[in-house]
Formats: C-alpha cells, sequence, structure tokens
C-alpha cells in the first residue's frame, strides 16, 4: 500500500526524520496542463545555445532514426512549461531569503530551486543537492501531454567531516507519456546535514 | 536547412576511446543567467535576484541546474550529432556558476560498447564531462551515455 501525498509537499527534505516519514510514498500524479510544442522546445534550446537540427528542423528530423522533432533531454524535467502545479511559476509565493545572512554564507551550491515538485522554504544551510541521475527510455517529443510522479527512493547515513552525521535520501520521478510510458526516470539525492555546514 | 543549425553527424564505427570531444565555451552575461528562469519558468530567486542571491552568500545570481544539464546535453550532442540519443546521465553539483562567468564544457570517450535492451542492439559510447568556470574550477562533472547511429546496423 503507497499512502497519497498531496503533490504540493513534493518530497523535499525538512529533516531526516520527515524525509524518512516519506519513504515508500507517492505523490498523486501531476498531469500536463498543455502539450510539449515545437516552440516551447525551441525556446528552452536558444537559451541554452543548442543547435542540433533534431529540434530545430522536422524536415530533417524526420529522415533520422529518431523520426522527428524531440525535445531536448532537459525538457521534461523543466517541469514548469507543462506542469500546473510548479512551485516556482512565479505565480505562486516564492520563499522567503534567508533570515541570517551569516548562517546562510555556508549554503552549499544547490540553492533548492529547480526540479519537479521542489518546493520552497527549504533550511538552505543544511540541505545539499547530491548527486542526480537520469535515465532516457524514449525521447519526448511535441504533441506530448506528459505525467510525473514522485516518490522516494533509498535513505541512508553517514559520517561526515564538517556537517556531522550527513542522511542521504533519494527522491525518483517518473516522467510518462499520456498513455502512461515512461519517458524519463530522475532519481536526485538529497542530503541533510546534521549540523550547519561551514565551508 | 536552416542557418545556424548543426547537421554534423558522427557515427559509432568512427569514435576511438580516448577521443576527446570539441570544448564548448559560454560567457554567462547577467541576461544569459535571466533568460534561464525565463525559459524554465523557474522563479527561485537566486536565479533573477542579486539582492537574494547576496543574502545567501551568494557573490550574485547564478544559473540553475537546468542549465547545467542542458549544457551537458548540448556538449554531448554537439559532438555526437542530431542523430544521437542521450539514455542516461549523471551529474552533481560542486560549484555554481555565476552572471560574469564563463562556462567551460570538456569532454572525453571514455568506453564504447554495445547493449541489447528488448533484443535492439544500441551503439553506445560513455562519455565524461565536465563543466569548469573560467579559472579552472570544477563546477560540474557529470558521465553522459550517448547512443549512436551505425553505418551498419546489426
Amino acid at each position: 500500500v503507497t499512502p497519497e501525498v498531496p503533490a504540493e509537499i513534493g518530497l523535499t527534505f525538512g529533516t531526516y526524520e520527515e524525509a524518512r516519514a516519506l519513504v515508500g510514498t507517492r505523490t498523486s500524479v501531476v498531469f500536463a496542463e498543455r502539450a510539449v510544442t515545437g516552440a516551447l522546445i525551441k525556446y528552452f534550446c536558444a537559451m541554452v545555445r543548442d543547435a542540433n537540427a533534431s529540434y530545430w528542423d522536422e524536415e530533417y528530423a524526420k529522415k533520422t532514426p529518431l523520426g522527428g522533432v524531440i525535445a531536448p533531454p532537459t525538457f521534461a524535467v523543466s517541469s514548469a512549461h507543462w506542469d500546473p502545479n510548479y512551485a516556482l511559476r512565479g505565480v505562486r509565493k516564492i520563499p522567503a531569503p534567508p533570515p541570517k545572512p551569516a548562517a546562510a554564507a555556508s549554503a552549499p551550491v544547490g540553492q533548492g530551486g529547480g526540479g519537479a515538485g521542489s518546493g520552497g522554504g527549504l533550511n538552505l544551510t543544511r540541505i545539499l543537492h547530491g548527486e542526480q541521475r537520469f535515465e532516457y527510455h524514449k525521447p519526448v517529443r511535441p504533441g506530448m501531454m506528459l505525467t510525473v510522479t514522485n516518490r522516494a527512493g533509498k535513505s541512508w547515513t553517514k559520517e561526515g567531516k564538517k556537517g556531522g552525521t550527513m542522511r542521504f535520501s533519494e527522491s525518483i520521478s517518473e516522467y510518462r507519456d499520456e498513455k502512461g510510458e515512461l519517458m524519463v526516470t530522475a532519481t536526485s539525492v538529497g542530503i541533510v546535514t546534521e549540523k550547519a555546514v561551514q565551508s | 536547412v536552416i542557418p545556424g543549425v548543426d547537421y554534423h553527424q558522427r557515427y559509432w564505427e568512427d569514435v576511438a576511446e580516448g577521443e576527446e570531444l570539441a570544448p564548448v565555451e559560454d560567457e554567462i552575461t547577467y541576461r544569459r543567467v535571466v533568460m534561464n528562469p525565463a525559459t524554465t519558468w523557474d522563479y527561485f530567486p537566486g536565479h533573477h535576484d542579486p539582492e537574494y542571491a547576496k543574502a545567501q552568500g551568494q557573490p550574485t545570481i547564478y544559473i540553475n541546474t537546468m542549465h547545467f544539464l542542458g549544457f551537458i546535453d548540448r556538449l554531448a550532442t554537439a559532438w555526437g550529432g542530431p542523430a544521437s540519443f542521450i539514455t542516461r546521465r549523471k551529474m552533481s553539483m560542486r560549484h555554481s556558476i555565476y552572471a560574469g562567468d564563463t562556462m567551460v564544457g570538456q569532454g572525453r570517450v571514455v568506453r564504447k560498447y554495445t547493449d541489447e535492451p528488448g533484443g535492439r542492439t544500441r551503439h553506445l559510447v560513455e562519455l565524461e564531462i565536465t563543466v569548469e568556470n573560467q579559472d579552472g574550477q570544477l563546477c560540474v562533472p557529470a558521465t553522459v551515455h550517448l547512443e549512436l547511429p551505425a553505418r551498419q546496423a546489426s
């Protein structure tokens, strides 16, 4: 039995205990409110300056083994394009700046934005973003209506030098097309440290 | 043919282990950093508000994870060609890229192999990729598995 947790909670990690309580839970499926389009794909590619013909030229792409224009791998993860619940779209409340600049000075890279279902209000000094792994099963294409579910994966601990005990928790996002076929599996490892990390 | 679009294709048979990918340099101006939230709808203030970033103890605004990912993908498929397909990628964030930095991507082929998921032969290479800043500081190490077209379909 996988108890459902509201999508708004996401699988960001406040404390290790909170993260641990989420193991085995699964968010409700988030459905796209609009299809992937060629225009959104080009918009993203223009920002990254990616001139790959498979993103830009339908005539060409039809003749390759890919069989038509595809979205770049990162497109599915930039889920605000299609996920109506995305927390940082700009129409929702954004996280307040950290209250103590001195404590926040030890904030590592990562900073808590980005990613499917990520919310605000993270304890920035104690959460590090670890490794992120992605598996691309099939290309995302214009016309697809994507869905995503997030679930907690494994969690484990390790003794760190700077921050005391480090708690690792995996968050797994599965992106599917409108037929339910798996397109992308994204696994991100969040690390919560016992103490604020002094760099 | 669309001007500015890259059509050059590489085939699996032509790749050697140890081969270096063409490096890519990208100047990250304030405009580029802000373009990112605009195209990914990631309005986390650290990516567009220098005051917020400074309150976090950062020197100024910094690019988001999706920009790093997109840059890594660009490096890999600009080398592999438009018919190549990224099957797997892992990365970790070690250091940020800030407005005013230059992002430098480099890569190397560490393995050439085939597999047969579901009976279909895939021709793959494993790439080791680094994203550094202009000072040679490692920001994001990544590993990418890229499927390439083969001249001889098996």
